[in-house]
């Protein structure tokens, strides 16, 4: 099993590098590139001004070796500088990366207390007006767009009552205020992106989980609980909820390389600087050092995840572990 | 000279004028003997309280340093933290910034310029005419990531003559050479030696302007603090907050709950959402021409437009007016030609190409379009007259109008396609390369009127900017000579005679010039509308102090 773990782990290497590979040229097929982006066909720059910048930044050499020097920096840990305001490409991430993250993980966790609670409920209460009420109002939360809702929030809570501030994670005057005003003013600015932001995801997680128990609920071993004469609570909460949840773990799981992602809509409308916005920007202006910075590091999260998750089941399911004692004994 | 508008229409007002040679302030001529008297009376200058100026735009700056600054955020920013030798006046005419004079020589072979002695970097360094000197040694430094070495390539030489003065020598006259000047003078004791791709001061920018750099937060805002050695006296804005709020939608709703002093609305915005109360009682509505006009620029090798008729037919076949009306709301105006409407190269005299559809299909006729099958379509020799307008992704103005256009066309039997591009597709792909038969697109204007390189004969080869292939031996003539002339009356005569032809010969089809739309909080005193727009002054703008928002960081 341990070589298997080895070759497991080996393998995302070449993975690793054919996701490079394909997202260089991918990037470099898009026609313009950082020289023509900066300078925006602004006629004080002149041809020779552009083919100095060209040179400048090594992109008359064939696209291969530019490729190439570009992952032998990569490969001693060096994203490189973005061509654009020439600051360390890691930096920029690093500072676009809380962002994203901060939102994406309070919206999650929002998401599955919520999620989790109203599908149950409108489980148990099959056939009801909550659970009427509350496939309403999920459908309607994944059927109307989530930049409306927020315009619609901000406009309302924001603009017409003053009540929440409009964007941004910070008061203009946000350094002139003590420690506790400014956790305040940085949760206030919260309410909205987060709640936005989770609206959809909530949605979702209440349907799954309503699927899921009211499916574990007609089982078998659930009418027998109940034949034994057990509380119609220990029926739910004790035996089926625990088999029901298995699949809504499964879709945290799944949630969790998301939490790096930004939506370049609701980044922009919030005037967020995060993830989505750093990656849009960097594509429009073909920074090629922090296009392919984001994508490696994305690359790298997502193939780490995996391999996590592969070990999680290898841990978790017997079945797993002896297909693979097969495997490697044959 | 002029730089193209780039893919967003909802772009605010000052973000329209990427040069940092936007007019600065009237400071030399008024407040130069205010000065005095200020020494004079027993006022401490620094006691009285002053207000934020909070102030947004769509666009992150990229770097602070006035070479590298070739985005309008980065251009704006820089025109308050650094000073040029020269500068643009509130009437759009050029006057002394970090010179206090100077002297064109030789016909204009020789410019010497005199220095301000008064004048200290924002850490408190004189400032000297080595500073200039390094400033034009990296601008023509092939290491140098600047797109401005252009405008210094005709300089032969540049030599110190002594701590204030600077000669300079040109290879041949250039009268766009003296504003060239305007360029912002960074400082040499602190980048001499540095890499400007990777010096710290591009993000923590030293400068001569009225504002000193405070803090930048990534993303979000810069904060710059009053400079109160500033040569021009000290600024009546006691710290200049610039916010990143990239939707205008966004922006707009910031200034509904005033978190926002100063922007730039949309036609839209300005025409049907500021009629509130809340908003008269808080803002005041600013409205002139912006810096750029939008046009359709032909490719003259196109069989199809190189005959000058079915130019000119065109011209006429469409609205103008209508595109103002519908596009803009009304807020603007139809440009005849490539100069800023209101200012001495623009000739106003010249008429509006009026609406006249049974004039253009006479000219057509002549030029052998005729409708011989009856389909409503003209055809000549069996074949349709039909074309591709190109214009860019993002822009909904531009989309708006080429789609009036498009119905215009129509009606005189022109069969007008529409394509849009994403913005790095259209440039590379179609304008570099030659590509395609019109173009729906705009130019920024700077303040000279030098269009040497839009429409000179000699500008044609690909990435170069007479994309449209103009050849007249007359306006080559007309824009070498504008060049060479220092005398603004003089220049003036040759740019009205060159407006004059090229509405004639319409190698463009001048569209609109958009107004500028800009709001400013009714706290601010001191605003003054001129021909250089609102901006020229704003480091004077005050706030009386029973008006002050923030106050906070005052008290402490």
């Amino acid at each position: 099993m341990r070589r298997w773990i080895v070759r497991r782990a080996l393998a995302m290497v070449p993975l690793l590098v054919g996701i490079t590979l394909v997202s260089y040229a991918v990037i470099r097929l898009a026609p313009g590139g950082p020289v023509d982006a900066q300078s925006e066909m602004n006629p004080r720059m002149t041809a020779e001004a552009r083919q100095k910048l060209v040179e400048i930044y090594g992109l008359d050499r064939p696209v291969y070796e530019q490729y190439l020097s570009w992952a032998w920096r990569v490969a001693r840990l060096d994203l490189g500088r973005s061509m654009v305001d020439g600051r360390p490409v890691l930096e920029k991430i690093a500072q676009a990366l809380p962002v994203t993250l901060g939102v994406n993980a309070l919206s999650l966790v929002i998401v599955f207390a919520a999620g989790i609670p109203l599908g149950v409920w409108s489980a148990v209460r099959r056939g009801s007006a909550v659970e009427r009420g509350v496939t309403t109002l999920t459908l309607a939360a994944l059927a109307v767009p989530a930049y409306w809702v927020a315009l619609l929030l901000i406009s309302g809570l924001g603009v017409g009552l003053r009540l929440l501030p409009v964007t941004g994670l910070q008061s203009l005057e946000h350094e002139l205020l003590s420690p506790f005003e400014r956790v305040l003013d940085t949760a206030r600015h919260l309410v909205l992106p987060v709640f936005v932001s989770a609206l959809a995801g909530t949605a979702v997680v209440a349907r799954f989980m309503r699927a899921s128990l009211g499916q574990t609920l007609t089982r078998g071993y659930v009418r027998a609980a109940r034949a034994r004469g057990l509380s119609e609570h220990a029926v739910v909460y004790r035996h089926a909820l625990r088999n029901a949840l298995l699949p809504v773990i499964t879709l945290l799981g799944l949630s969790l390389p998301g939490l790096l992602g930004g939506s370049v809509l609701f980044e922009t409308l919030f005037a967020l600087p995060g993830m989505g916005r750093l990656f849009y920007d960097a594509v429009n202006t073909r920074d090629y050092p922090l296009v392919m910075g984001v994508l490696v590091l994305g690359a790298i999260v997502t193939l780490l995840g995996n391999f996590l998750a592969d070990l999680g089941y290898l841990w978790a399911d017997p079945r797993i572990r002896t297909a693979h004692r097969e495997g490697t004994s044959r | 000279m002029v730089t193209l508008q780039s893919a967003q229409t909802r772009t605010p007002h000052r973000s329209k004028t990427p040069l940092f040679l936007r007019a600065g302030s009237l400071f030399l001529g008024v407040c130069l003997p205010l000065a005095t008297l200020a020494a004079a009376s027993p006022v401490p200058p620094n006691t009285a309280a002053r207000d934020w100026l909070v102030v947004s735009g769509i666009s992150e700056p990229r770097v602070l340093l006035p070479l590298m600054a070739s985005e309008s955020a980065s251009a704006e920013l820089c025109r308050l933290l650094y000073n040029g030798l020269v500068k643009y006046d509130k009437d759009l005419r050029l006057t002394g910034d970090l010179a206090e004079s100077w002297e064109v020589l030789e016909g204009g072979l020789v410019i010497i310029f005199h220095l301000r002695h008064d004048v200290r970097w924002h850490d408190g360094q004189p400032f000297t005419a080595a500073d200039v000197e390094f400033t034009y040694r990296k601008l023509v430094d092939p290491e140098s990531p600047t797109p401005y070495g252009g405008d210094f390539e005709k300089v032969s030489s540049l030599e110190v003559i002594d701590a204030h003065t600077v000669r300079v020598t040109y290879k041949e006259p250039f009268a766009p050479g003296l504003a060239s000047w305007g360029m912002g003078i960074i400082p040499k004791h602190l980048l001499d030696g540095q890499d400007l791709r990777t010096t710290p001061l591009a993000r923590r920018p030293i400068g001569t302007g009225p504002f000193k750099f405070r803090s930048w937060t990534p993303g979000r805002r810069i904060d710059l603090d009053a400079y109160d050695g500033y040569h021009g006296g000290r600024p009546g804005v006691g710290r200049y907050v610039y916010r990143v709020l990239p939707d205008p939608g966004t922006a707009f709703l910031e200034l509904q709950t005033e978190r926002v002093d100063h922007t730039g609305l949309t036609a839209l915005q300005y025409a049907r959402q500021t009629d509130t109360a809340f908003f008269d009682r808080t803002y005041a509505k600013y409205r002139y021409p912006s810096f750029g006009y939008n046009y359709i620029g032909y490719n003259l090798e196109d069989p199809l437009f190189a005959d000058r008729r079915v130019r000119k037919a065109l011209g006429l076949a469409i609205d103008k007016r209508e595109i103002v009306d519908a596009v803009l709301m009304g807020l603007g105006r139809v440009s005849t030609g490539p100069f800023l409407p209101g200012t001495w190269a623009y000739d106003e005299r010249l008429p509006e190409t009026p609406h006249d559809p049974e004039r253009a299909r006479r000219m057509l006729a002549e030029a052998g379009w005729n409708d011989t099958d009856g389909d409503g379509w003209l055809d000549k020799d069996g074949r349709r007259f039909t074309f591709i307008l190109l214009t860019n992704h993002g822009n909904e103005q531009r989309r708006m109008a080429a789609e009036i256009i498009q119905r215009r066309l129509k009606e005189v039997g022109i069969d007008m396609r529409i394509r849009i591009l994403e913005w790095g597709t259209l440039l590379k792909e179609h304008i570099d390369k030659r590509d395609f038969q019109a173009v729906l697109m705009a130019w920024n204007l700077s303040r000279d009127p030098d269009i040497h390189d839009i429409f000179h004969s000699s500008k044609t080869a690909p990435g170069q900017f007479n994309f449209v292939g103009y050849r007249s031996p007359e306006a080559d003539r007309l824009m070498e000579e504008g060049r060479r002339v220092f005398d603004e009356t003089e220049r003036a005569g040759i740019y009205r005679k060159l407006h004059r032809l090229l509405a004639e010969d319409e190698p463009y089809l001048f569209l609109f010039v958009a107004d500028a739309l800009p709001v400013v909080h009714r706290r601010f005193r001191g605003v003054e509308p001129a021909p250089a727009g609102i901006g020229h002054n704003l480091e004077s703008w005050t706030v009386e102090s029973a008006r002050r928002r923030y106050v906070r960081e005052l008290a402490s």
